[in-house]
């Protein structure tokens, strides 16, 4: 779980990179394709982990020998 | 516990009421009877209410009313436990709780409270209790900013301590879930409020601290709803303190409304005004992530389409190159035009002022005979003008002629091949000295020279 979310702010980072570093006109144009291919692979991708979020609302409970278990979290609905 | 009326046993008051044990009081005996059981049965009781109709008499006596949306009482604070007592001043309308004990005046048969101690509620007491707990726990370095950490940009899981079945947990769910649906949280049931709650607040912070992987959070939502001060108590509570000082999540607080503080607000990593703010400020909403994401593609795509185009530019001019190669042999050309041009022009200039000359001299010899006057000055005259315009012609023509040749210098200094070396392309020449345009036109192990900018370099062709 933490390193998804890692993943996800060093992914930003880095597509943030590249795009800087596209945008520069000293980069060579070869590098600059690869770039360019690594930033829509990678911006794909976190586009999907993002979209592929679906998790469930769990509530701790003790089980019989007092673990704590996570259980489907209903909030009552009176509000 | 006096039972004064008469028979033994439970229910005096029913024995009082039969007809045949019918004992009739004085009213002062039974205030008086009253005052005395009433201040055995009450000896110590706390009441809360809004004070109103204060009144500090002469005497020094303190009288007022307690009162509450359903019932009043009298209070009265006699000069000595007021003295004693830690209340500076007490102004209708302030929330008190007031310790002593119930009795009657007997001389109206008024109930009232016979105060020992008055102690203002909100702020006042508990004001100053929480000022005393944050200057303990600011000294000990709890509040340094250097200890707040950053929360995670997106959180894989939160966690959240605090009532399965208050108002806070179901906003912060209902927010959350709006913003950011399918985010996963995790909930520790805890009590918020009496006795023992804070207690269960840290050992939840406890939980999440120690989870191990697959039950562990990125960040913890420790909070409540509103509620009064005594209701939000547990938050300045030890156990809670120094559970989210120990917690290696970084922890939110959100407890109560805006204006509430409590020392878990000072210790957390961020303090939210409300349950609802908590859950605005963990995690960002997911629209905004993919919003993120596609400016950031579309400054991809952007940036792609600008080198390519810049490279486009670029190849136009390597062509144009080959144009410019020789193009100072088109210029020399060109000069030697202009100069030839220029030579035919004196010739002809010359023949005709050869030919006219020669007109000249034989007119002017043939009318040297016969009109010495007019006529041959007249001729010289033509000549001269001729003369003047033939020069002004040459003139201009070689003006002009010049003008187009420093326009085409300046032409030719911007694409210049140096210009074109400077920004990082070299010209490669072939052992018989020709530019090479081709790979294929080289042989192996053949010896080419390199110009770049600056200097040059000799190299061999490796085939391969």
């Amino acid at each position: 779980m933490k390193k998804e979310t890692l993943d996800f702010e060093a992914a930003l980072k880095k597509l943030e990179a590249i795009v800087a570093r596209l945008e520069n006109p000293e980069v060579p144009l070869q590098e600059g394709f690869a770039l360019y291919e690594e930033g829509m692979k990678l911006s794909a991708q976190m586009k999907k982990e993002l979209n592929d979020i679906e998790k469930k609302v769990k509530i701790l409970q003790r089980d019989g020998r007092g673990e704590m278990q996570e259980a489907d979290f209903e909030p009552e609905d009176n509000g | 516990m006096p039972r004064r009326a008469p028979g033994a046993g439970r229910g005096n008051a029913a024995a009082d009421m039969d007809p045949v044990m019918e004992k009739i009081f004085r009213v002062s005996e039974l205030a008086q009877l009253l005052k005395l059981s009433l201040e055995a049965q009450f000896a110590a009781v706390a009441v809360l209410g809004e004070a109103s109709g204060v009144v500090l008499a002469s005497s020094g006596h303190l009288y007022f009313t307690l009162k509450d949306g359903g019932g009043a009482l009298k209070v009265a604070m006699f000069r000595g436990a007021l003295a004693r007592s830690t209340l500076k001043r007490l102004e209708n309308g302030q929330q008190v709780v007031v310790r002593g004990m119930l009795s009657v005046y007997p001389l109206r048969g008024e109930l009232q409270v016979i105060a020992s101690d008055i102690r203002l509620q909100g702020i006042g007491d508990i004001y100053a209790a929480l000022e005393r707990l944050k200057k303990a726990y600011q000294e000990k370095g709890y509040f340094d900013p250097a200890r707040k950490r950053p929360l995670p940009l997106l959180p894989g899981r939160i966690g959240v301590v605090t009532s399965p079945t208050g108002a806070a947990v179901r906003d912060i769910v209902r927010i959350l879930q709006r913003r950011f649906p399918g985010i996963a949280i995790v909930i520790y049931p805890a009590r918020v409020q009496g006795e023992g709650a804070a207690a269960e607040i840290a050992a939840g912070i406890d939980y999440f601290s120690q989870a191990g992987p697959g039950a562990a959070v990125d960040v913890l939502i420790v909070g409540r709803g509103g509620g009064s001060y005594e209701d939000l108590w547990a938050f300045n509570e030890a156990p809670v303190v120094e559970a989210i000082h120990r917690s290696r999540v970084p922890v939110i607080s959100a407890v109560g409304h805006e204006t509430d503080f409590t020392i878990a607000d000072f210790v957390a990593d961020l303090r939210a005004a409300t349950p609802s703010a908590a859950a605005e400020l963990v995690v960002g909403r997911k629209d905004e992530f993919l919003g993120r994401i596609d400016f950031l593609r579309h400054g991809l795509m952007r940036a792609a389409e600008r080198r390519l185009h810049e490279a486009a530019s670029a190849l136009q001019e390597l062509r144009n190159e080959s144009a410019l190669a020789d193009f100072p042999r088109r210029l020399q050309e060109l000069a030697q035009r202009l100069d030839n041009g220029e030579f035919a022009l004196a010739r002809l200039f010359q023949q005709r002022l050869n030919a006219r000359s020669q007109a000249w001299n034989l007119a002017a010899r043939r009318f040297a005979a016969f009109d010495p006057g007019g006529r041959l000055r007249q001729r010289v005259l033509q000549l001269r003008q001729l003369d003047t315009q033939a020069g002004a012609l040459v003139r201009e023509a070689l003006q002009r002629g010049g003008e187009r040749l420093r326009l085409l210098e300046a032409a030719l200094a911007g694409a210049s091949p140096e210009r074109i070396l400077a920004r990082g392309y070299s010209i490669t020449t072939d052992s018989r000295q020709r530019v090479v345009r081709d790979a294929a036109d080289l042989g192996a192990d053949e010896r080419i020279d390199i110009r770049f900018a600056r200097g040059r370099a000799a190299a061999r062709v490796i085939k391969e």
